[in-house]
């Protein structure tokens, strides 16, 4: 039993690997749909075995690979939307084709790409090698950088640019980042040094903290920039509001989450190495200056993808500030924000998706009346943005009120103040956009064609995990979440 | 080879490095800057073999090896063949005056070297000068990113960026993992690849630079 668990830390990202082969010797739409929809359910089912073999016998490792509950949080999230993207691209590709913004003969490629996009992520996750998990974050942004640009037109070219050429540069430091910490490490083991995430923790308390210092500010901006944090997320939302739909859900979702991951793997060390307080320090600042940027873009926006993508901004922002107020509570609500985040705004891009194929703008004033053309999805369009908005019942609450907590408890009165006044002041500039969206007369260019359920599906879906992490945290969640934040906090 | 010796090579070719840089910097035409790079590529697969001399170890000629066939011969070539291809002889157009960006590029060396020397004790165990000069060449690739209008020469920025950071982890560790080197070269080469190809496609349906491509806003 143990060591077919160990197994699974390779099998799981061949498991998208293969799809992502075999999907390149398929032509036809069906095929490739069932394939990846296969291809998916194999992974979440995967996913969640290795999450009861660690729930059951703790952390796992295998070569360069190792699972621990940290790691799990993200891999069930990267699953789960995996699986509810693959459901929804059912519906989404054979209505791309017909409009003609998808051609039937790169369909294939597409659907390889997605796949390999989806590897290289499960690879991030599972990394214990710090070089490992940096290969595989780059590995991200080739992928997904031919994703952005796939319609070929010369928008989405150049968001495809300035994504692969800003995240680029900026995991360089990333890696430079690593080299010092790696550096540090070689030093505090003598001449077998090793990259290995949880062999340097062993040794962290006696490394070099200077050193480890100017590592972990490289690394903070490498990896800050994948993650969307200002001033470095110049990419986010021309990336995730000219990819396809699906993408920017994958995007929004759970990638940007991965880089987080990144981050608070050095922040451990870091952590250990020179005191919690510096690396608090530093993602308190880039939180709130996240937070505060993402703002006047939010109220001003037009574009109701890039609107999203500006809210992930704020919210990668939420994120940071619960890693900065530090302690169990703030790191037990940004996980908790993790999570409901990726759900929350995976479901919002595919309403928004559906949205746009409908009115065939992204355009939000010219977007009217949602409810009257496609009831089931104007009504999960509003789910979600009064759930992105912080409203009670929905997750997204629990998990800010988490972070605010933990911000009165640790007496960041100043950030505090700024976190609630653009919380406020985001909250009324979302939901007034999307109340125009969804009420009122919709436009006569509007399709009024039934709603597909594959769309529907995959909404309903993710709707189903927001309402019920709103409600309650369940037994087993809660235990993960917390085994996670000791691996942050020690 | 004694270990004084090899710390007075590895400061050498630190400041040809840095010289190299200041090529790129300062270089008008794209084909000078392409050319440079590919020099500073072939001073890192220098200072790998030397390494590898010096301390025995395998790796590091491994390393050097795949250095000289992938950064300074094939993707300068891959560069060039995309100056080609666009058969537009073009002049770097620099953001800001070539002045600025080398008084920029001299800021930010003093800035490294005074960075690292406040690490006091930690600069111990690093060889010579190569912590700054990594640090420099890194942060200067980043300049040459920031302040260039045209794609190619961005990407010229990139590669030079990433010597930096293959020059600090051969000079402070010794060499990263072999196996890490190779993944991190082969990321280099997609990326690289990947980017050609955006380029290329901008230019056959806009007939723009992409990097001058500036729709997206707000």
């Amino acid at each position: 039993m143990v060591e077919m668990s160990e197994n699974l830390l390779w099998i799981l990202p061949l498991v998208p690997t293969v799809a992502a082969l075999l999907m390149l010797t398929v032509r036809d739409r069906r095929v490739l749909s069932a394939l990846d929809i296969g291809g998916s359910t194999v992974l979440v089912v995967l996913a969640f075995t290795l999450a009861g073999a660690v729930a059951a016998d703790g952390p796992r490792a295998l070569g360069v690979f190792r699972i621990d509950e940290l790691g799990l949080v993200f891999l069930l999230l990267l699953a789960v939307l995996t699986f509810a993207v693959s459901i929804y691209t059912v519906g989404w590709a054979r209505q791309a084709v017909a409009v003609g913004n998808m051609k039937a003969e790169s369909l294939r490629f597409y659907f390889a790409l997605v796949h390999a996009f989806v590897a290289t992520m499960v690879v991030t996750v599972l990394a214990d090698n710090l070089g490992v998990l940096w290969i595989a974050m780059e590995g991200t942004t080739i992928t997904s950088a031919v994703l952005v640009g796939f319609h070929g037109h010369h928008h989405g070219l150049e968001a495809a640019w300035k994504y692969i050429i800003v995240t680029t540069i900026g995991i360089s430091f990333g890696l430079f980042g690593t080299v010092l910490v790696y550096s540090a490490a070689a030093d505090a083991m003598g001449d077998a040094g090793t990259m290995s995430w949880s062999a340097i923790m062993q040794v962290a308390p006696a490394l070099d903290p200077g050193i480890v210092r100017i590592g972990f500010l490289f690394v903070m901006v490498g990896y800050g920039t994948k993650a969307g944090l200002a001033p470095m997320h110049l990419w986010l939302p021309d990336a995730h509001s000219q990819a396809p739909t699906p993408v920017s859900a994958l995007l929004s979702g759970i990638l940007i989450k991965c880089a987080l991951l990144g981050i608070m793997r050095f922040q451990t060390i870091a952590a250990a190495a020179c005191g919690p307080e510096f690396a608090t320090k530093v993602l308190l600042v880039f939180g709130i200056t996240s937070v505060v940027v993402a703002t006047p873009f939010i109220l001003a926006q037009r574009d109701v993808k890039r609107l999203l993508g500006y809210h992930s901004v704020e919210h990668v922002g939420i994120i940071a500030l619960g890693l900065g107020f530090g302690g169990s509570v703030g790191t037990y609500g940004a996980l908790l924000h993790v999570v409901n985040h990726g759900v929350t705004k995976a479901l919002a891009f595919f309403a928004a998706g559906a949205a746009i194929s409908r009115f065939d703008t992204r355009d939000m004033r010219a977007i009217r009346g949602l409810l009257a053309v496609a009831p089931i999805t104007a009504t999960l369009l509003m789910l979600a943005a009064l759930s992105l908005a912080g409203v009670p019942p929905f997750s997204i609450f629990v998990s800010e009120l988490l972070v605010l907590r933990a911000g009165i408890g640790g007496g960041h009165w100043v950030a505090l103040a700024l976190f609630l006044t653009m919380v406020v002041i985001i909250f009324a500039g979302l939901l007034h956009h999307a109340g125009a969206m969804v009420f009122g007369e919709p436009t006569a260019a509007a399709r009024r064609e039934p709603e597909a359920w594959s769309p529907l599906a995959a909404m309903l879906l993710l709707a189903v995990i927001m309402l019920v992490l709103g409600l309650t945290i369940p037994g087993r969640v809660d235990a993960l979440l917390r085994r996670a934040t000791e691996i942050v906090v020690g | 080879m004694n270990e004084a010796a090899v710390h007075a090579i590895i400061d050498d070719i630190g400041a040809l490095l840095l010289f190299s840089m200041i090529l790129i910097l300062a270089a008008d035409q794209i084909y000078r800057a392409i050319y440079a790079v590919a020099a500073q590529s072939l001073l890192i697969a220098v200072a790998a073999g030397v390494l590898a001399m010096a301390t025995g170890n395998a790796d590091l000629w491994v390393i050097a090896g795949v250095t000289l066939v992938v950064k300074a011969i094939l993707l300068p070539w891959v560069l060039h063949r995309v100056v080609q291809r666009m058969n537009v002889r073009r002049e770097v157009e620099p953001v800001i005056p070539v002045v600025t960006t080398l008084a920029f590029a001299v800021t930010i060396v003093v800035m490294s070297f005074h960075l690292s020397a406040s690490l006091g004790s930690v600069r111990q165990v690093i060889t010579g000068n190569a912590l700054p000069v990594g640090i420099a060449l890194t942060l200067l690739g980043v300049l040459v990113m920031a302040s260039r209008k045209k794609a190619l020469t961005q990407m010229v920025g990139l590669f030079a960026s990433e010597n930096g950071i293959f020059f600090t982890a051969m000079a402070v560790t010794k060499g990263m993992p072999l196996i890490i080197e190779i993944g991190v070269i082969l990321d280099v080469i997609l990326a690289a690849l990947v980017m050609a190809i955006l380029v290329l496609r901008v230019r056959s349906t806009v007939d723009a630079d992409i990097a001058d491509l500036d729709r997206l806003r707000g």
